[in-house]
This record gives C-alpha cells, sequence and structure tokens, in this order.
C-alpha cells in the first residue's frame, strides 16, 4: 500500500492540468503586482498632477485621466478593488448560501420548500435590474456593490450544495454516524460538509470571476464604486465617449485587459480545481 | 475430443498506468470445444475479465498492450492481428457476450424490440418486419412472457430477470459459436439465477455453442462448466475437468478457495481462511504470486514462479506437482 | 447480565410503508417493505435473516434500529419499547444497538482516518478522556486485526477485507449488544469473506453479542445463525433451528430457495425445484398468501386467505395453509 492522501492527490492532478497551472501563475502574479507595486513605484492613484488628459510619458506611463489622475495607479489600485469586490462579495454569497443550502439538503421537508423557494424567487429576478435598483435606494458605494451583490449571488452556492447534500445524505457512512448516535450538527460538518465540498469550491472561485465581472459592469454604469476611488469598471466608465476610444486607447484598453485576464485565469483555475478535485466529475 | 472452436495459447496482457508497466495476465492458454462449457473462476482482480476483453479486442489501445506472442485462433483463423472494423464483426456474429450489469448493457432510450431487431437486420440483412418476427420467436426462446408486449417496452420495465434473459436472447440471435458470459447471474436473485442457469443449459443443448462462463461463484461452475480454469493473480494456476477439479484440487489456492467456502451439508465451527490478501499488479511476489498466502510454500515459491505444468492431463501451476520435485500434497 | 436464552430483542407487528409515487396531484400508493413482522431474538444468538432483494430484509434491520421509522408495531429492547422512545433517549440507546454494513466502500467517511473513525463513537458519548479513547481504539483494532501503523491512513488506502474489519471496529467500539449485520460479506471476495465471517463469530464470543444476521446467502446464513427466519414480500414465511429448518423446510419458498443454489460441490444431488416468474411487485402485492403467484401447491385457498405464521412444534414456525398436506407429500 502507497501513502498517499487526498490533498496530495488532488494537487498531483492539478499539476499536470497545464491551463490551470498558468492561471493560477498568472493569478499569483497578478497579485504579487497589486501589493508591491504601489510600494516600489510610489504610486498616487489620488493626486492630482498639472496636466490632465496627458498622453503616456515617462512620467505617467499610461498618461493621466481626465482629472489628472495617474492612470497605471489608477489600474493597480483598481485591481485592488477589483479583487477585494470579487473576493468579498463571493464570501458574503458562501456564508449566506452554504449554510441554507445544507439545512435545505439535510433536513428535507419544510426547510427545503422554504429555502429553495426563496432561492428560486432570489434567481427568477433580473439580478442586474434588482441590484440597480437597490443601489439607488442605498446610494453608490464600495460596500453597496459588494454587499448587494454578496447577496444576490447566495441562491447559487445553496443549489450546489443543495444538490450535493441530498445525495451525500443518502450515504452509509452518514447512515452509520447515526447509528453511532451523532448529532445533526456534527453529522453536518464532520461527514457531510468535506463530502460535498467539491463542487461548492469550485464555485467559489467562478463566483469571484462573475462578482468582479459584475462589479466592473455596476461601476461601467456608473453605479458602482464610485471616483475618486479606482476600479476597472469605473475606468471604463470614464473612457465611455466615442471620441476617447478612437483617440486614446490608453484609458480603457489596460484594465479591459486586465479584467479579461483576470477573469480567465481564474476560471481557467477553477476548471483545474474542478478536474483534480473529482476526475469524474464534469459540471 | 472434438476440434476446438476457440484456441488461446500464451496470452500476455499488460497496462500502461502512472506508475509504469504491469502485466495483468500472463501465460494464459485454454480451448473452448463445441457444445462444451469453460469455466473461468477467480477472484476480483484475477484478470479473468481482461483474458476475455483482450480476446475480443475490447480494451483500450491506447493503456492496453496485448503481447505479441499471444495468440486466439478461432477456426484456425487468428484474430490478434484482425482490424478493429473486422473484430466488430466477429463479435456479435460468430462470438457473441453477455455481460453481469444488464441494465447498463441495453440502451435505456430504446424499446427492446429496437434493439432485438437490430442485430438481424445489421448482420443478417434482415427487413424491419423478418426481424420483428425473429426477434419475439427469440424473446418466446428465452421464456419471456408476452414478447409482443415487452417489444415495446424499455429496458428499465422489465425485472433484472427479464433483463438479462433479453441480453441472452441479443446475444444468442446471431446463433454465435461462442458465448461468452461475464458474470451473468451475479447482479440476480438465486430464484432468478436458477433460472437462467437452466435457461443457458438448455440453448446450450440445442444450439451446440460453446460457452466460456466467467464467474467468481464456485456454485454456478459446478452448475455449468464442464472444464474449469482457476485463475489467480493474472496467472492460471489450474485446470482440470469440473469433477477432478471439486473431488481433488490440487492447487494450495484451489484447495483454500473450496474449503471457505460455508457448506450447505457440513457443520464447521470455523471456516478455513487463506491469509492476507490478493497482491496487487504493483507488489506482485517475485516468485510464485501466491507464495505470500500459501501454507505449503517452499525456498524455491519465492524465487521462481512455477511453470504451468501437466499432472495426469491436468494443469497446475505449483512447484508440489513439478517433476522430480516433492510428492503429493 | 441476562441469561443466555432470553429475549433480548423483541418484535411485534412491525410495518413499514413507503409512500411511492407521489406527485402533485396523484395521492400515491403504499409499498408494503415490512408487514407486520413478530420475531425475538435471543440474547447471544444470531439470528439469521434470508430473502431475495426487495424481500423487505434490510429495512426491516434498519427499523429496528429506527435508522427507518416504523409505521407500526414495536420493537422491545430488554423491556424497553424502543419505539416510544424520544429522539434524545434513543440517541443514548444507540450505544448498545449498533449495525454493520454491507458495503465497506460506502460506509466509512472518505475524509476521515481509520483512527478517527472507530473513535467517532466513543467521542459522540464523551467516553473517558481522549486519552483513553484512543487506548480503546487501539485495544478494539487489535481484536478486529487492523495494524497499528494503519490507523493514520484513509480508507480509500485498504481492500475490502480491511474495510469491513474497520466497520466492525467503529461497531464494536461502543461496547453493544446487538448488532445487525446487514449483508456484511456479501461485497467481499470468497477467499476474504471467510476471514471476515470468522472474525464477526469470534468477536460474537468474545463480547457475548447478539447479532441480526441479513443475507442472501444461504450457505452463509447457516454457517453463522442459531435460528434462521425466511423472508419473502415482507412477511416472515419460515422460522426455526438452523439445523431443523434446513433438514425440514417446510414452505414451499423456503424449499424452493434452498434447491435453487448452486452447490460447490460435484457430488451432492439436490433437488430441483424451479419458481417461475418474478417476486411480485410490493406496491401491489398479491391478495391471500404472497407466495402463490410462484406457488406449485397454490389452491383457491391460498387466493383468498393470508396464512398466519404458526407453530408447527419445536420452534418451527411456518406461514403456509397447505403445510401439513405438502410435509405428508401430498402435494
Amino acid at each position: 500500500m502507497k501513502r498517499s492522501s487526498y490533498f496530495r492527490d488532488v494537487a498531483g492532478r492539478f499539476k499536470t492540468h497545464k491551463l490551470a497551472m498558468a492561471g493560477m501563475c498568472i493569478l499569483l502574479l497578478e497579485l504579487l503586482l497589486l501589493v508591491f507595486l504601489p510600494v516600489v513605484m510610489d504610486l498616487e492613484p489620488y493626486e492630482i498632477y498639472s496636466g490632465f488628459g496627458a498622453s503616456p510619458s515617462r512620467e505617467h506611463i499610461l498618461g493621466t485621466d481626465n482629472t489628472g489622475r495617474d492612470l497605471f495607479a489608477r489600474l493597480i489600485y483598481g485591481g485592488r478593488t477589483s479583487l477585494y469586490v470579487g473576493v468579498v462579495s463571493t464570501l458574503i454569497s458562501f456564508a449566506i448560501g452554504v449554510p441554507l443550502g445544507m439545512l435545505a439538503g439535510y433536513y428535507r421537508g419544510p426547510v427545503e420548500a422554504v429555502i429553495m423557494r426563496l432561492a428560486d424567487v432570489f434567481m427568477s429576478f433580473p439580478s442586474m435590474v434588482f441590484i440597480l435598483v437597490l443601489v439607488s435606494v442605498l446610494g453608490p458605494s464600495l460596500s453597496t456593490a459588494t454587499i448587494v451583490i454578496g447577496i444576490m449571488g447566495w441562491p447559487g452556492f445553496a443549489r450546489q450544495l443543495y444538490g450535493s447534500v441530498l445525495s451525500v445524505r443518502e450515504k452509509e457512512y452518514v447512515e452509520a454516524a447515526k447509528a453511532v448516535g451523532t448529532k445533526n450538527l456534527p453529522i453536518m460538518i464532520r461527514y457531510i460538509l468535506p463530502n460535498s465540498f467539491a463542487p461548492i469550491l469550485i464555485a467559489f472561485t467562478f463566483g469571484v470571476a462573475s462578482a468582479i465581472l459584475q462589479e466592473s459592469g455596476l461601476s461601467f454604469l456608473g453605479m458602482g464604486v464610485q471616483v475618486p476611488k479606482a476600479s476597472w469598471g469605473n475606468m471604463l466608465y470614464a473612457a465611455q465617449s466615442v471620441s476617447v476610444i478612437a483617440t486614446r486607447p490608453w484609458m480603457w484598453v489596460p484594465p479591459g485587459i486586465c479584467l479579461l485576464v483576470t477573469v480567465l485565469s481564474i476560471n481557467l483555475f477553477g476548471d483545474g480545481l474542478r478536474d483534480a478535485l473529482d476526475p469524474k466529475m464534469k459540471l | 475430443m472434438a476440434e476446438p472452436i476457440l484456441e488461446v495459447t500464451n496470452l500476455k496482457t499488460g497496462f500502461y498506468s502512472k506508475q509504469g508497466f504491469y502485466n495483468a495476465i500472463e501465460d494464459v492458454s485454454f480451448s473452448v470445444y463445441p457444445g462444451k462449457t469453460l469455466g473461468i473462476v477467480g477472484e476480483s482482480g484475477c484478470g479473468k475479465s481482461v483474458t476475455c476483453m483482450s480476446m475480443l479486442k475490447l480494451l483500450p489501445e491506447k493503456s492496453a498492450v496485448v503481447d505479441s506472442a499471444s495468440s486466439v485462433k478461432m477456426r484456425g483463423q487468428e484474430l490478434t492481428t484482425k482490424s478493429r472494423k473486422e473484430m466488430c464483426k466477429i463479435r456479435g456474429n460468430e462470438i457473441a457476450m453477455i455481460f453481469q450489469d444488464s441494465m447498463t448493457s441495453l440502451n435505456p432510450v430504446m424499446t427492446i424490440g429496437r434493439q432485438m431487431e437490430e442485430p438481424f437486420m445489421v448482420h443478417q440483412g434482415m427487413s424491419r418486419r423478418q426481424a420483428r418476427e425473429k426477434a419475439i420467436e427469440m424473446l418466446k426462446k428465452v421464456g419471456i412472457p408476452s414478447p409482443e408486449i415487452k417489444m415495446r417496452q424499455f429496458p428499465h420495465q422489465l425485472s433484472g430477470g427479464q433483463r438479462q434473459r433479453v441480453m441472452i436472447a441479443m446475444a444468442l440471435s446471431c446463433s454465435p459459436e461462442v458465448l461468452i458470459a461475464d458474470e451473468p447471474t451475479t447482479a440476480l436473485d438465486v430464484t432468478i439465477q436458477a433460472q437462467i442457469v437452466r435457461l443457458m443449459k438448455q440453448l446450450q443443448e440445442t444450439s451446440g455453442t460453446a460457452i466460456i462462463l466467467i464467474t467468481h461463484d464456485m456454485g454456478i461452475v459446478a452448475e455449468m462448466a464442464d472444464e474449469i480454469m482457476v485463475m489467480y493473480a493474472g496467472n492460471v494456476v489450474e485446470k482440470a475437468s469440473k469433477e477432478e477439479l471439486f473431488r481433488n484440487p490440487l492447487h494450495p489456492y484451489t484447495k483454500g478457495l473450496l474449503a471457505s467456502i460455508p457448506s450447505l451439508s457440513k457443520e464447521v465451527e470455523k471456516l478455513h481462511t487463506i491469509e492476507g490478501v490478493v497482491p496487487g499488479l504493483q507488489d506482485m511476489p517475485e516468485g510464485c504470486r501466491f507464495c505470500d498466502r500459501c501454507k505449503s510454500a517452499m525456498p524455491v515459491c519465492r524465487t521462481k514462479n512455477p511453470d504451468l505444468c501437466d499432472r495426469d492431463g491436468r494443469k497446475v501451476r505449483c512447484f508440489l506437482y513439478e517433476e522430480g520435485k516433492g510428492a503429493d500434497a | 447480565m441476562m441469561n443466555k436464552g432470553e429475549d433480548l430483542i423483541r418484535i411485534e407487528g412491525l410495518s413499514k410503508e413507503f409512500d411511492v409515487g407521489k406527485g402533485f396531484l396523484s395521492k400515491g400508493r403504499k409499498l408494503k417493505a415490512v408487514d407486520q413482522v413478530s420475531l425475538e431474538i435471543r440474547r447471544g444468538e444470531t439470528l439469521g435473516l434470508v430473502g431475495e432483494s426487495g424481500c423487505g430484509k434490510s429495512t426491516l434491520g434498519r427499523c429496528i434500529l429506527r435508522l427507518i421509522e416504523p409505521t407500526g408495531g414495536k420493537v422491545f429492547y430488554k423491556d424497553q419499547n424502543l419505539l416510544e422512545l424520544d429522539r434524545e433517549s434513543m440517541r443514548r440507546m444507540r450505544r448498545r444497538l449498533q449495525i454493520i454494513f454491507q458495503d465497506p466502500y460506502a460506509s466509512l467517511n472518505p475524509r476521515m482516518t481509520v483512527m478517527e473513525i472507530i473513535k467517532a463513537p466513543l467521542d459522540v458519548f464523551h467516553m473517558g478522556t481522549e486519552r483513553e479513547r484512543i487506548q480503546k481504539v487501539m485495544e478494539i483494532s487489535q481484536v478486529v486485526g487492523i495494524r497499528e501503523e494503519y490507523m493514520h491512513r484513509y480508507p480509500h488506502q485498504f481492500s475490502g477485507g480491511q474495510r469491513q474489519r474497520i466497520v466492525i471496529a467503529r461497531a464494536l467500539a461502543l461496547d453493544p449488544e446487538f448488532i445487525v449485520c446487514d449483508e456484511p460479506v456479501s461485497a467481499l471476495d470468497v477467499s476474504i469473506r471467510s476471514q471476515v465471517l470468522n472474525l464477526i463469530r469470534d468477536i460474537q464470543k468474545a463480547y457475548h453479542l447478539s447479532y441480526l444476521f441479513i443475507s442472501h446467502d444461504l450457505s452463509v446464513v447457516k454457517h453463522i445463525s442459531d435460528r434462521v427466519a425466511v423472508m419473502y414480500l415482507g412477511s416472515i414465511v419460515e422460522m426455526a433451528d438452523k439445523t431443523e429448518l434446513f433438514s425440514n423446510p417446510r414452505h414451499p419458498y423456503t424449499q424452493a430457495l434452498m434447491s435453487a443454489i448452486p452447490v460447490p460441490d460435484v457430488d451432492v444431488e439436490r433437488k430441483e425445484i424451479y419458481l417461475e416468474g418474478d417476486v411480485p411487485s410490493p406496491v401491489d402485492p398479491p391478495a391471500g398468501c404472497r407466495f402463490h403467484t410462484r406457488c406449485r401447491y397454490a389452491t383457491e385457498a391460498c387466493r383468498r386467505a393470508r396464512p398466519e405464521l404458526t407453530d408447527i412444534g419445536n420452534g418451527h414456525y411456518t406461514a403456509c395453509l397447505r403445510q401439513e398436506e405438502i410435509a405428508r407429500g401430498e402435494g
């Protein structure tokens, strides 16, 4: 018998997945840049320099925006915002969706009916419209965007977990745990959650990607992160006019590319994770 | 004895895995005669299914390699060199198979009728109407009640026993010369199993088909087989007629296996056991593959895998029976 | 401790009905998986329960432990009706009543090590200190034959036989008095099967256990049981002492079942009784005697009246209207 653990097997399979490894490397690199570049290069995203609307130069690599803020600094800080919104709002969805999905799948009956119908209701709203309404009521800001996107995302997690809990709860080892008198909460935490966690973990990565996109969409509509705070979305918003698109591509191409590369990398990473966690499962 | 229909010599198959290349079966030889049943018995992982799959070229080409010295002759015709396409024709026409799990072997979204008609239309060029009549006739033959109605039903609407009958009917529809039955009754209840065994015996009597019966159940081979081949860890360890094997098993593994089955006629306080577990492909013992679990293992057993040797017209792979070494055990 | 021979478990009229096909509008039908079963299991004995798939034997085993809530009847453990206990008392009672499952690949949590799996029941009941629990786990592992150095491995690293030993160790951890063995060797290879059967017998002696041993394999049941009950479509059709039942089966179904087993011996002649047809669906079982559709002795009376399980002497019970005539050979 060879010694091996579940984690080592997963890591082994993940390593053979080239695209996923590439995605992971890009994400790590991006994270490093976002954390250290401002310190190393002494970037100031809020400082207003004299020449506004300037073209790229040695001083400002990507030029300045219409108010005279350094665009490269804003790109980096915007990345921080995007990732922050992506991760935090997904965590909020996760924190709401996972317990609800678990309860619905484990107890079935009325609990299941209430939670899952609620999820259906949430999912049948056109979410962007709903988010827009909420934001206009609460007033647009970074935290509103994060919270609203987070709240709208829970049904996805709840459904995903609910589905796997339904199958795991019928497994004999769960019955065995009941047979030795294990209480419900420990059964959920020790027996069901670890065995239905893989799809949730994968859903988390995809959730981050989609939250980043939602945030940029929201900001692009002017309802998300507000200037002077930078985000990739509101940088695109600032470059909306036809003349800017045509004549000053440095204002919108870099944030656009960053957004694309980030979301793509996260999705590739998620794909690899899915294949590694469960070679049989294909979503 | 009559001419064998199928002759397998020196069959050897290996698999590529992450850890390297391993031989799953080695030195497997046997012959099948018309109207006779060869039982291949062994525990899971002994290579009994791999044997048949490699014979029929059903293994994935990417990871499985059948050794070039292997030979599978059907009426003198070499099968190992045939192309996939040619093999496809031979399977279903001259050699048919029945599997353990009838639910997965039947197409769940096609009616029984459609699935039954197809081989007649494809292999024998019949019209749908002819094929239909033939299919109903086959279903009657295997004892399916009201076949006209069953023809319109889907596999899940039939019971396990009925599905297995349909499988047999499909396998026999082109009157094959060899029928390979891979654990045909394992998923069935005993009373249904008895029905299926009886059916297979009756069909064999009328058609003279040769049967290769793969099973782990000693009871089933005792019931159906004429000759029995016992496999262990990829090797044939013993081959004899059914009577000889059950009355006087030679190989320590066969002896242990027979002794460890609880008997309905005898009472024992403690069952005989074969200690340890079947070795995996990666950690095959150096010498005889059974030596780690064998009570009569000698020093030579640990260094060299014995050859399959003749003894009174039977074959056994054990040093206890090799010329000039040791007496009866 | 009670004497051997006293009833440890007594079941009276136990039933379990499942709702099937209950749709949005349709009312659905009842599937009688277990239908009015009464039996008792004595201290220190093994009661074998045989029957074909779908006859309700596993459901019966789970109903006794309330892993499935029965819909009717009583289950007495000593003198306590388990079905009257509230959830918490039942949970405490589980220490005494355990189960060994059929599929050792499905009954172990793949994310827990062997140590964690066997220790879990001890943790649930807060037995002793952490050190004492580990001590206890080590003791049991030795009894069932799991090597100490394997304790921190995960289930997927073991073979079927070893996994079943882990399952047995977990069941033993709480010092139970009664264990339901639900097809514990059906998933195992022949040479491993006898190892596990011997182990199950050994621990019975060592721990004074009583078993309900569920299996479809008559030869295994004969080896391990003291008494045997035969189940068909949710009801017990015959129950007797092992030797009595196997030498003198009285119910036509038992007779057919025995003759259907392939015997791994070429010199044994056996009577060939073939049962035609399939087991009827438990959703709408035949009226009268459940077996009459496949019984060669069936008469008009069998189609109407449902035979009761009656004592025909020597603790041999059978549920057949014509058993006397069949016994006299007038079938």
